[in-house]
């Protein structure tokens, strides 16, 4: 605790107080970020199915994704904003940025994915291949937020 | 990098250290929401950041809110990069000295 003059007894002391801060403000950050894991799945789901609505002709044409990719990010970094009352400065860990990186690895997978089987006819894995790859994704944004890493306030 | 040890007294009174600590992971944050966090009164944050102002360790900025309905402003704060600056000498100082006593 500060003494009388409000200075603290020895810096193990500062940093302990810096550390249950700082862990404070994760759990309210958590507690505040409840929507984000099944705002971003509802995304991705989007994103899988995206080329199924196109085959289908009731999907928009082409890369329909990229404003809804631009649009998901602004959006999560604004609701954030909004809940929070804090704005986490832009790190490898920050959410939008790993909702752009995961992202792009399902398109970019979807992608190839698509060119793999029309070049070798490998049509079978045209079914179970986005779903997978939705799967996976899933997996991994789950374990990232398991680990704390989508707490995002572990600069120190 | 890490940074290089520099003890700063004007950091090191409680408040302020607190406060510098949660605005280093951050952009920016509302006023408000540092009060919360930190279960500190409005009137001692704002004592405490007038007097980092003055320091040059943090700086404020006045925006509308999208949780006000009326024509108030919030108060945004976040550290400049000589605060950012300072409370990483600071830090660095106070991890040496715990590990000397520890």
């Amino acid at each position: 605790m500060p003494d009388e003059e409000g200075r603290y007894g020895g810096a193990g002391e500062a940093l302990a107080a810096i550390d249950a801060d700082r862990d404070r403000l994760r759990r309210r950050s958590r507690a505040a970020n409840w929507w984000f894991f099944p705002t971003v799945s509802a995304f991705f789901a989007l994103v899988v199915a995206g080329p199924a609505l196109e085959r289908a002709d009731i999907g928009v044409q082409g890369f329909w994704w990229t404003p809804a990719i631009l649009c998901a990010i602004a959006g999560v970094s604004y609701l954030q904003r909004w809940q929070t009352g804090v704005v986490v400065r832009l790190a490898p860990h920050a959410p939008s940025i790993l909702v752009a990186a995961i992202t792009v690895v399902v398109v970019v997978g979807l992608y190839f994915a698509a060119l793999m089987a029309e070049r070798f006819a490998f049509t079978h894995l045209t079914g179970p291949f986005p779903f997978l790859a939705f799967i996976s994704a899933m997996a991994g944004f789950a374990l990232l937020d398991r680990l704390g890493t989508l707490g995002s306030f572990r600069a120190r | 990098m890490p940074a290089e040890p520099r003890f700063d007294e004007a950091i090191h009174a409680p408040t302020r250290l607190r406060v510098c600590a949660m605005l280093r992971p951050l952009d920016e944050a509302d006023f408000g929401a540092i009060a919360r966090t930190l279960e500190l009164s409005e009137a001692n944050l704002s004592k405490t950041v007038r007097n980092l102002v003055e320091l040059g360790y943090v700086a404020t900025t006045k925006q509308s809110s999208p949780q006000r309905a009326d024509a108030r402003q919030t108060t945004t704060v976040k550290l400049t990069s000589q605060g950012r600056w300072a409370f990483d000498g600071h830090l660095a100082a106070l991890r040496t000295m715990a590990g000397e006593t520890a």
